[in-house]
């Protein structure tokens, strides 16, 4: 199993450089871009989705679709950017699936049961209350805090993968905030 | 003045410069209901920070695994095929002169290889068409993917798989695979009315999309009317009714 890949100045082998390894046949490096983002990409698609099954599916499929599609990423790109560009249209899709039975849908009974011991309580609570705030909002602009907020990316990579201006994305990021608030806090303005 | 929601937003980032930050904090001072907000948003944005980050179940780890092993295989498989394809012409080469020698001379000798070769071809479509049915969905891929680059002409019933594969595989991706392989048989009338039919029901927008396109390099008149529907379906995706459109002005 590869676990780790460093080039000849010691260092980690970045997502492009293990990419170009992976397309010129050495498929097991697939391997660590698996270690690297299973979990990230389950969390964007189980805050998408707010159905643990299903990310299990979507993360498996982004993995089997990198691999299918691996001679078309070009190695000076940005492959976090392209791994979600083939996510994020995976959650499309989904949401095109999902439109006939939305209604009897209840997201807080699909996600998974929380693994670590401190999460009794409070935080627990807060969590709840969270992923069902966040399922009033349409999932165009839940993915988008999703994006920013949970996966930490910065607006000029969203603008990138979602063909925008930066300007724009922060303007809709700080208003969809700003609408999760309302909804969070039951605010009737 | 009161500052919107998005202000305050900017001031918890610290991404306001600092004149504005010293305006928002005098307001906020003698605004109680902005002190609210502010809180509020501080909390919103807490409680996103610390959210709980999943382990994705076993079970993806089991899954990606096997997919790998499974793509690992097929371009094994591939690699030793290209050898294998050297190594066949080679012998082909050899026993093309052998026979050339040994055989009849004339049309018998020509029938007796052509016999020989279509036996080979029925025997490996029987094999095709096994595990287009039963089998996983990395397989089936493999032997879609293998149909696609084989120069053999297809049995009826090898058609016929492959167009169950097409309508009616679990995996999109092997559906896709089935659309690109009956592409290259589309100078069989059958096998553009097949797909004809099919993209009336399909839904996947990259198997609708590839399906259009191998419509009109056929020059398929009758996917005219699907593809009118297509466009008209209020749930088709964009990038879908844009190739649809291009395909209309082409084959009308």
């Amino acid at each position: 199993m590869i676990e780790k890949a460093i080039n000849h100045q010691g260092e980690e082998l970045a997502d492009e450089q293990v990419m170009h390894l992976v397309q010129n046949g050495k498929l097991n490096y697939m391997e660590l871009i698996f270690n690297r983002y299973k979990k990230p990409l389950y969390n964007y698609f189980l805050k998408c989705t707010l159905d643990a099954d299903d990310s299990s599916d979507l993360t498996q499929i982004v993995f089997v679709r990198v691999m299918k599609y691996r001679a078309s990423f070009k190695p000076d790109h940005d492959f976090r950017i392209w791994l979600f560009q083939i996510a994020r249209n995976l959650v499309k899709d989904h949401f095109r699936k999902m439109k006939v039975h939305r209604d009897q849908f209840n997201p807080v009974d699909h996600l998974p049961e929380h693994a670590a011991e401190d999460t009794a309580g409070e935080q627990a609570e807060r969590e709840v209350r969270l992923h069902k705030a966040l399922a009033k909002l349409p999932p165009e602009k839940r993915e988008l805090l999703v994006m920013s907020k949970f996966q930490g990316m910065k607006y000029e990579q969203i603008a990138e993968i979602r063909d925008m201006t930066v300007s724009a994305i922060k303007v809709q990021v700080h208003r969809t905030i700003a609408q999760l608030r309302k909804i969070y806090f039951e605010v009737n303005e | 003045m009161k500052y919107a929601d998005e202000i305050l937003i900017e001031y918890l980032e610290g991404t306001l410069d600092r004149k504005d930050a010293g305006d928002v904090e005098k307001w906020l001072n003698g605004s109680a209901e902005g002190r609210d907000r502010l809180a509020q948003l501080g909390t919103l944005l807490q409680s996103m920070k610390d959210s709980f980050e999943y382990a994705p179940p076993e079970q993806v780890d089991w899954e990606f695994k096997s997919g790998l092993e499974a793509e690992i295989k097929n371009q094994q498989n591939a690699n030793s095929q290209s050898w294998l394809r050297i190594a066949a012409a080679v012998a082909l080469l050899i026993a093309g002169f052998a026979l050339g020698k040994l055989l009849p001379a004339g049309n018998e000798g020509a029938a007796q290889l052509a016999t020989l070769q279509g036996q080979i071809d029925q025997l490996q479509q029987l094999v095709m068409m096994g595990t287009l049915q039963d089998h996983s969905a990395s397989e089936r891929l493999q032997v879609v993917s293998l149909i696609e680059d084989s120069d053999f002409s297809p049995s009826d019933e090898l058609i016929s798989t492959l167009v169950n594969t097409m309508n009616g595989d679990d995996s999109p991706n092997v559906r896709y695979a089935a659309v690109q392989a009956l592409g290259k048989f589309l100078n069989l009338e059958n096998v553009r009315m097949e797909m004809v039919r099919a993209l009336e029901y399909q839904k996947d927008p990259l198997i609708q999309i590839a399906m259009i396109n191998l419509l009109v390099q056929a020059e398929e008149k009758s996917a005219i009317a699907p593809i009118k529907k297509i466009i008209e379906e209020e749930n088709t995706s964009e990038e879908v009714k844009k190739q649809a459109k291009i395909a209309m002005d082409i084959l009308i």
